[in-house]
């Protein structure tokens, strides 16, 4: 197992902390959840273009400055599930944005993403990795890396 | 979309209040899950509720509650189904019984039911020696402890054990189950030590009293009642293991008993479950002891007419042709080369609900 550091320790203490004592005047983490899923439905599922995918992307901004007011009822130190949904939240909201920027830096379509303003598959530029990462201003960025192929030969799927 | 209220338990061990009912009204499809409903009500109106869950598909045995009073899987039982079962039109959900609640509809599982699963040697005590690559078993085998091995550990039939209510020790209905599951497979090693472990413990498999509560309770159709009989009958006729319990003596009576009288004689019950399955067992000193010691006990048999001195001397028995029909019964469970095992997974007959 690796071992957190007590640095990391305090300053995931102190996050908790701050979520519990929110005061009530944020968005519940519950509304947000659902919108999320809501929204990911209608614009990230597997027919996507670049107008819903940025309409998606405005509103995970959105989303991700209401979670940072956001309130949970529990306030309990027992089996308190409400704040861990809350830190899920924050990771589905992550996921969320790397999963959209890098679909709208995709264009064309490829297993399960069918871009419908880029419905071919391009392997000259597209046979590689997006890689998202979270830059130093806490906006991700996007780099490649080169997929290794081996016994199987890359082609179209045709059915 | 229609609207169903949902009346839950609820526990704050830190508020230092009892705990007390709430309730709230969801709205989803009939056909959805009573978890979906709690979980819409968490979502909705109140996100300390807490409740354990994961799979939604009963199958990680996470979402144990009671239901309308009985125990279930809430992922597993449609709202409209709990509603029509309720009493008032209100669906009531509270955590199980037997175990301490930590908090809401979650209970300390910990404390109860892993620590009594343990008890029980939960693993292959493989023969010696191992063979190089995969043992190879009869499928008959694996059939027979199938059932068994459909556990999914929620603890239904503990919630709701009876003998585990009067006796917070018995090792019960989950974990007696898990023992067959090893006791029935050829590939252990150590099946007379297990049960001679399991008869021998005063909270072992003599200690459940037949009341079919965990049979019921059972989501997934494990009937850990009749597993527990399976392992009585391994303990009692294939290894012959007389426990100091007088489980087996116990059984043995009531067998000989009702073949005789095709009624239970309750006085010579009691001489021969410690006396030994034999007439004589009254003059015995292993019974004269235990009647002594038993004395208030008959004294409120006497009282409730469980016994009276007439049946105490003159035990009532069926009429002729009834005890011939109960004859032909033993003729044919004792004439038949297998065993009657009622098992689910053998017999066909599958009553998962």
């Amino acid at each position: 197992m690796p071992h957190a550091p007590a640095s990391r320790l305090r300053e995931d203490a102190t996050m908790i902390g701050d979520i519990l004592d929110r005061p009530r005047d944020g968005r519940r983490f519950a509304e947000i959840k659902d919108e999320l899923g809501a929204t990911m439905n209608e614009y990230v599922a597997v027919y996507r273009d670049e107008e819903g995918l940025t309409k998606a992307h405005e509103i995970v901004h959105r989303l991700k400055e209401e979670a940072g007011k956001a309130y949970v009822d529990d306030h309990g130190s027992v089996f308190n599930q409400d704040v861990l949904g809350a830190l899920e939240v924050g990771y589905l909201l992550d996921c969320a944005e790397a999963t959209i920027v890098s679909a709208i830096d995709r264009k064309e379509s490829r297993g399960a993403q069918f871009r419908l303003d880029y419905p071919d598959r391009l392997d000259e530029e597209w046979l590689k990795h997006i890689n998202v990462t979270r830059g130093a201003d806490g906006e991700p960025e996007i780099s490649y890396s080169p997929v290794t192929i081996t016994k199987w030969q890359p082609e179209v799927r045709k059915y | 979309m229609s609207e169903f209220t949902l009346r839950l338990r609820r526990y704050d061990p830190e508020s230092g209040d009892a705990p007390y009912w709430e309730e709230h009204t969801i709205e989803l499809e009939p056909h959805r899950s009573v978890l979906e409903g709690i979980l819409q009500a968490k979502a909705r109106f109140d996100g300390s509720i807490g409740i354990r869950c994961s799979c939604r598909a009963a199958i990680c045995g996470s979402c144990g509650v009671r239901i309308n009073g009985r125990p279930d899987l809430a992922c597993h039982t449609h709202l409209d189904k709990a509603e029509k079962r309720s009493k008032d039109g209100v669906i009531e959900v509270e955590p199980m019984g037997n175990m301490p609640v930590i908090k809401d509809l979650i209970v300390d599982m910990e404390a109860v039911h892993w620590k009594k699963i343990r008890r029980v040697t939960p693993w292959l005590i493989a023969k010696q020696p191992v063979p190089k690559r995969e043992y190879i078993v009869p499928r008959e085998s694996m059939v027979d402890v199938t059932q068994s091995m459909a556990c999914i550990q929620c603890g239904a039939c503990v919630s709701d054990c009876l003998s585990m209510e009067v006796d917070p020790e018995f090792i019960g209905p989950a974990a007696l189950a898990k023992a067959y599951r090893f006791v029935g497979d050829p590939r252990d090693d150590q099946h007379r030590e297990r049960l001679q472990d399991l008869a021998e413990d005063p909270h072992g498999i003599y200690d459940c009293t037949h009341c079919f509560q965990c049979i019921d309770a059972c989501p997934k159709g494990v009937a850990p009642m009749s597993q527990i009989m399976r392992l009585r009958r391994r303990a009692g006729n294939d290894f012959n293991i007389e426990d100091r319990n007088n489980g087996e003596r116990h059984e043995a009576a009531f067998v000989s008993l009702i073949k005789r009288h095709g009624l239970l004689d309750e006085a010579e019950l009691l001489a021969r479950s410690y006396g030994g399955d034999t007439p004589l067992a009254k003059f015995k000193p292993s019974f004269v002891a235990e009647a002594v010691s038993s004395l208030p006990a008959v004294g409120r048999a006497l009282l409730r007419r469980k016994m009276t001195p007439a049946t105490v001397l003159k035990p009532h028995k069926l009429a002729k042709q009834d005890r011939a029909a109960v004859k032909r019964i033993y003729e044919d469970v004792e004439g038949s080369e297998q065993r009657a095992e009622s098992n689910l997974y053998i017999s066909g007959k599958d009553e998962d609900r």
